[in-house]
């Protein structure tokens, strides 16, 4: 005696939808989208959408052209300070942007290149922004690149292909020829040159949507170092820091972020919804009180100035001071007050 | 290579040493020439020509001119490693560092160094230093920028594989460092009679005992002090830890096998997991292997999760017996049985640790023949005393024996307090000051885990915060942690130290402790479990919370392999720690996104690794499987279910499934049916055939229209399950009926699609009609499909049908191949099959080998259960037993098949079982046994 056999995946055949245009399966599609009395699958919608762009109707509206205060906002949510560099940021994404929608064969804006500390708060800002200008955002972190990794395993180019994108080239530092890497760094120095001259990328899943790539050319390229050094960005010290000067003389942008001051540090730990409210709120979360007195974030802010820290190295500080309070015996009903006293004991 | 003088410099050479090693260097230096001073030179530049960092320190002296030369050796050293152009670290002391005045070079020799000091000044970013801290600060800075920080780091710590009989340590202890083996001296002389007494029928001897009792400490000092002449009993000695992140059992078998075969592991990889496991059994039935196994507890059903460290022992015996002996089975019945046949007529000797003793090798009498259990406890009062001393503690044998006897002689706490004693500042080392200044210390409570929870919470209590900090995050891991995580969790931007020399120091304050074990040549920590335990749980909810973040902001900006890429599953333990961290952190749904693109396609459907497909989703449902896993998005929650259920049942527990599978039958929409459909095939396998019937009637109401595909496969199966039940005449009208509602010709995607061929075709054999049973199976077989579930299910079919037939060559053949299909699939169809050969071998008159096959089976018919399955094979059994004339056993056997082919009794009764049953009974004269009702399922 057998045992009879199961529906192993999720929808047996006789349940199976098909596409009216492909016959595909539901199963073997990304998405299936019905009418009334038909589907259509993703695949076919492409193939649809490629046939509308080479009769020259307009394959997407333009976006919605967003406002450089908007995109300035954004940021100031993530880190303050930064105003010059916010303003500079904003207008390369808008003009980007503007220019890519209203002409489908148009390249992108010349590439920006951004130098600051060690978590100073680089890509949290770019990314925001870049959000809130709703373009498509891919992150690649350049030094995947010596593995030969080179988009393949984990980024989804998918909203590329229907809206203008940007790409942030992360950790762009990694790739500056110094030391006994200095070849590889050049390898991977030129295969970005190549992108950001333009290559046919395919989207996410090659199996499946194998015919469908998108131009980088029409991208804007961000890149972010972490070239603390540096207090003044442009390409000839740039090339001074390893970089092909073939590859920072496309660059039309260069920013260097400044170290945050006092004023800016005690904005990170105080504001709404900033570092030390999410720690106090963090703990409420589990029933425990605790206060974070002003002594005790004036000292965070004198430790995170002595640290260097920037907006990653501040909140270490907040994180660092709260595993603290987990481990203490808070009794019940009580609070507990963290003074500057206290963040001196457990952080220095 | 660390270049300088020595005389001057003997504490910064071994602070240079001991960063060199802490960073993952291996440190050259001359101190390893030894005394052979004639060819010091050459042989210095041998050094240097072989390093591939050169490290230059300049003191107060010039150093050695050799004979001949106008230079020093060091300078000689470092124009060679300038030659060679590699990287080049310099570190010269300032006017003011303070040396003695001995050590101070005058005349030429002070002019000769103050040019060479010029020489690298200008040549290099030279770092200048005024003491040996600040030397040490900016050694180890340094050592730590050259480093790659984005060097892509393993979990696993991989050894090369030796040449038997060189020994074999997969994972070598890295806990050893703070765990001093000392005495234990009669447990070691048990382990040395055991294998040289070549007569003892143990073939596997168990320790077992308590987190902390030296189990491992013990063992490996056992396996990697071997004496010559033992380790020549034996043709390899392998080690292998089951506290490692690859730890799995595919990869043990792999590298067991290409350690024992001597072949490339890469080979050894594409052998299936079964064939591996017969060869191994193979190698070692024949030659005498040494296997030693550590941490099988992890393996066990109580410690087989996503995070084994947070097992409380405590809670695990406090459990019914029952329930204690599911917990000590093996989670992967596939190991249980390994084991098991490891211990029968085998000239190789298994040694394992565990917490627990795997219930595998136990049966309701005892431990099975061939297995031997030494219950580790404390250390004996003169053991203690000596660990004592060993571990620096001062004082006199009175003074110790009652600090022993304070923790109850439990090495691991002896350790643990003797790292607090030894950093005691008013008398360091001194037990009976210590104990005086810290008279609340009171670890004299009754039950050994009190102390050792007292102990443990003192010494977390006295360690510095920066320490505790590096604990906690250590503890956040399941296994050892390369420094090459560490460094960048905890330092730098969002790390918790500025500095490196911070890490550094806290990881040797750590070491220092006994708190934490330091494997040197893989650079990696590690937490002893009970250590791990005990830190987790002092840290409150908020503080974990932060830690997991820190350490998913860390794996989420790791490189991980695709989906696609995945070959193996310790190839995805980066995207399972990342998965298990969000999980930590209560979000469920990026958790399962994760799962959903990265470990479902590679590790369920690719790999069948079913087991740890469900480890991963049961977190998913914190509210139990038969609710709804925390997941918002409703195609999510419903893809998670749905894996869940399908993993339970291809894993062979279809009783779990059972409730998933229900809840899934009565949510409205697209696939309802199909759920259905499969909740009454695991109630069918399980033997509710009244339930069964029940949900397959409502499938073919739902799929009202004849034309369509689900229709022909739900009365197929209605059909078969009337066959089963013995309602022939209604199974002949469903199977046809279905067969010519499924057409000439259908494309096969899944199984059940060529359910109305196979289970007509099943229907048939029964009736004894073997020529068009055999046309459908052969239909099947020519039918176009990648689906291998279709051909092993044809494949069985077929051997059955030439069994059936007469013609047992084929049908062996047949058979086999289907076997071999199950194993690769890890279908549970594999314990299906082996019935059916153990049938064969029967009706060949290999009755000790069909009794050996059904050995094999009865573990998982119990673990499912597979009623209808456990029925055939006790029939099997019974039939044996009646062949090799022992009607008891063949009565006995036949009253099981019996009782279990009732079912929820006729008509909803296992038809044939019971005819079968019944046929040996009355045979042997027996009576038809009572079935008790609440037998039934």
């Amino acid at each position: 005696m057998s045992k009879p056999s199961r529906n192993t995946k999720t929808g047996s055949s006789g349940d199976v939808l098909r596409c009216s245009f492909c016959n595909k399966s539901q199963r073997d599609v990304k998405k299936l989208i019905a009418g009334p009395t038909v589907y259509i699958c993703d695949e076919c919608v492409e193939i649809c959408v490629e046939i509308l762009a080479e009769d020259g109707i307009p394959l997407h509206k333009l976006i919605e052209t967003p406002v450089p205060e908007a995109l300035v906002e954004a940021a100031e949510q993530v880190t303050p300070g930064y105003d010059e560099p916010k303003r500079l940021i904003a207008a390369a994404l808008i003009q980007h942007a503007v220019r890519v929608a209203e002409n489908d064969r148009q390249a992108g804006l010349a590439p920006v290149f951004i130098v600051g500390g060690a978590g100073a708060g680089k890509s949290l800002l770019v990314k925001a922004m870049v959000m809130k200008a709703g373009l498509a955002m891919a992150v690649v972190e350049v030094p995947l690149l010596f593995t030969d990794a080179l988009f393949k395993p984990q980024i989804d180019f998918t909203d590329f292909v229907q809206k203008p994108g940007v790409i942030i080239l992360n950790h762009i530092e990694a790739v500056a020829m110094r030391g006994n890497r200095a070849e590889e760094c050049r390898r991977v120095q030129q295969s970005l040159i190549s992108l950001i001259d333009g290559s046919l990328l395919p989207v996410a899943n090659e199996a499946r949507h194998g015919r469908t790539n998108f131009d980088t050319a029409r991208t804007l390229f961000i890149a972010l170092a972490a070239l603390p050094e540096l207090q003044h960005a442009d390409a000839e010290s740039l090339a001074m820091q390893g970089y092909l000067p073939e590859l920072v003389s496309r660059f039309g942008t260069f920013i260097a972020l400044p170290p945050l001051n006092e004023e800016h540090l005690a904005r990170l730990l105080t504001r709404e919804g900033g570092l030390v409210t999410a720690c106090t709120e963090r703990f409420m979360k589990y029933g425990m009180r605790v206060k974070i007195e002003d002594s005790a974030v004036q000292e965070l802010v004198q430790l995170g100035i002595r640290r260097k820290a920037g907006v990653r190295g501040l909140k270490a500080l907040v994180d660092r001071l709260g595993i603290a309070l987990a481990c203490e015996q808070i009794p019940a009903g009580q609070e507990l007050c963290v003074d500057s006293a206290y963040v001196r004991r457990n952080l220095q | 290579m660390i270049s300088s003088t020595t005389l001057d410099l003997p504490e910064h050479r071994k602070q240079a040493e001991l960063a060199c090693e802490a960073q993952g260097f291996s440190p050259l230096m001359m101190e390893q020439l030894g005394a052979d001073r004639a060819s010091g030179l050459t042989r210095s530049l041998e050094m240097v020509d072989s390093c591939e960092v050169y490290l230059l320190i300049l003191g107060a002296r010039y150093g050695e001119v050799p004979d001949g030369s106008a230079i020093s050796i060091t300078e000689a050293e470092y124009e060679r490693a300038m030659a060679r152009d590699i990287p080049l670290l310099t570190f010269v002391a300032g006017e003011d560092h303070p040396f003695p005045l001995g050590h101070v070079e005058t005349g030429a020799g002070a002019e000769k160094l103050a040019r060479f000091r010029e020489r690298v000044r200008k040549t290099h970013s030279v770092n200048f230093f005024t003491n040996v801290d600040e030397f040490r600060d900016c050694i180890i800075n340094s050592l730590t920028q050259l480093r790659d920080s984005w060097r892509v780091s393993d979990f696993h710590y991989v050894v090369e594989i030796p040449a038997a009989p060189a020994k074999y340590a997969a994972h070598p202890y890295s806990l050893l460092e703070s765990q001093c083996v000392v005495g234990r001296s009669a447990e070691l002389e048990q382990l040395d009679q055991w294998i040289r007494n070549e007569s003892s029928d143990a073939g596997v001897t168990v320790i077992t005992a308590v987190g902390g009792m030296g189990k491992s400490a013990l063992t490996w000092k056992w396996f990697s002090e071997m004496p010559p002449e033992d380790a020549a009993r034996f043709a390899g000695r392998m080690w292998w830890s089951f506290y490692e992140s690859d730890a799995t059992y595919e990869n043990f078998t792999a590298r067991a096998l290409a350690y024992v075969m001597a072949m490339p592991l890469d080979e050894a990889l594409t052998v299936p997991v079964a064939r591996r496991e017969q060869r191994l059994l193979e190698a070692f039935r024949t030659r005498p292997f040494l296997l030693c196994l550590d941490g099988v507890e992890r393996i066990l059903v109580a410690y087989a999760r996503l995070d084994p460290q947070r097992v409380d022992e405590d809670e695990l015996e406090n459990v019914k017996e029952s329930e204690a002996t599911r917990l000590r089975r093996t989670a992967n019945p596939d190991v249980g049985k390994f084991l098991r046949k490891l211990r029968r007529d085998s000239a190789s000797r298994v040694l394992i640790t565990s917490r627990l003793y795997p219930s595998d090798l136990e049966s309701p009498a005892g431990l099975l023949p061939g297995c031997q259990d030494i219950k580790l406890g404390g250390l004996t009062d003169e053991d203690g005393i000596e660990l004592w001393r060993e571990l620096g503690i001062t004082g006199d044998d009175e003074a110790l024996l009652d600090a022993v006897r304070a923790v109850q002689s439990y090495p691991l706490l002896m350790s643990v307090l003797a790292g607090q004693i030894a950093n005691f500042p008013a008398a360091p080392g001194d037990y009976a000051k210590w104990r005086q200044n810290n008279p609340s210390f009171d670890p004299f409570a009754v039950h050994l885990k009190e102390v050792r929870d007292k102990v443990l919470r003192q010494a977390l209590a006295d360690l510095p915060p920066e320490a505790h900090l590096v604990l906690m995050i250590l503890a956040a891991f399941r296994m050892p942690v390369a420094y090459d995580i560490l460094q960048p969790l905890c330092v730098g931007g969002a790390g918790v130290f500025a500095l490196d020399s911070e890490l550094f120091d806290a990881l040797a304050e750590l070491r220092g402790r006994g708190l934490i074990g330091w494997d040197r040549p893989a650079n990696r920590y590690d937490l002893h479990p009970v250590v791990r335990r005990i830190v987790w749980n002092g840290l409150q909810e908020p503080g974990r919370e932060i830690v997991f973040e820190m350490l998913e902001s860390y794996f989420d900006a790791s490189p991980m392999v695709s989906a696609v890429g995945a070959s193996s599953a310790d190839a995805l333990t980066p995207v399972e720690m990342l998965y298990s961290t969000r999980l930590s952190l209560g979000r469920h749904a990026e958790a399962f996104a994760l799962f959903r693109d990265r470990i479902m396609e590679p590790l369920v459907h690719r790999m069948n690794h079913y087991r740890l497909g469900v480890q991963l989703l049961e977190p998913l449902f914190p509210d139990g499987i038969a609710n709804a896993p925390r997941l918002a998005d409703p195609e999510d929650a419903h893809t998670a279910t749905w894996v869940l259920a399908y993993a339970y049942d291809y894993m062979g527990e279809p009783s779990r499934a059972i409730d998933v599978w229900r809840r899934l039958a009565g949510v409205p929409g697209l696939h309802r049916t199909s759920a259905m459909f499969n909740y009454a095939t695991s109630l069918w396998t399980v033997g509710r055939l009244r339930e069964a019937e029940k949900v397959l009637e409502e499938c073919v109401q739902v799929a009202r229209s004849p034309d369509k595909r689900s229709y022909a496969v739900y009365r197929a199966a209605l059909g078969y399950l009337a066959s089963t039940r013995g309602a022939d005449d209604r199974a002949d009208e469903l199977l046809l009926d279905a067969f010519n509602a499924f057409g000439q010709s259908r494309p096969i995607n899944q199984p059940s699609d060529a359910s109305p061929l196979l289970e007509r075709a099943w229907h048939l054999l029964k009736q004894k009609r073997t020529g068009e049973a055999d046309a459908l199976a052969r239909r099947v077989l020519g039918t176009e499909t990648d689906v291998a579930q279709v051909h092993l299910d044809a494949l069985h079919l077929q051997g059955c049908v030439l069994m059936e037939e007469g013609r047992y060559d084929e049908a062996q053949k047949s058979l086999a191949k289907a076997l071999s299909i199950a194993c690769s699939l890890g279908s549970e169809v594999e314990t299906g099959v082996t019935i059916r050969l153990a049938e064969l071998y029967a009706r060949l008159g290999w009755l000790d080998e069909a009794r050996e096959l059904l050995e094999d089976v009865w573990e998982p018919l119990e673990r499912g259960p597979l009623r209808i399955w456990h029925a055939d094979a006790r029939n099997t059994l019974a039939e044996i037993e009646l062949a090799a004339g022992r009607k008891t056993e063949a009565v006995e056997a036949a009253r099981e098949a019996y009782r279990l082919a009732w079912c929820d009794a006729p008509p909803y009764a296992y038809a044939k079982g019971l005819e079968c049953a019944w046929a040996v009974l009355a045979a042997c004269n027996a009576p038809k046994p009572l079935v008790i009702v609440e037998d039934s399922p």
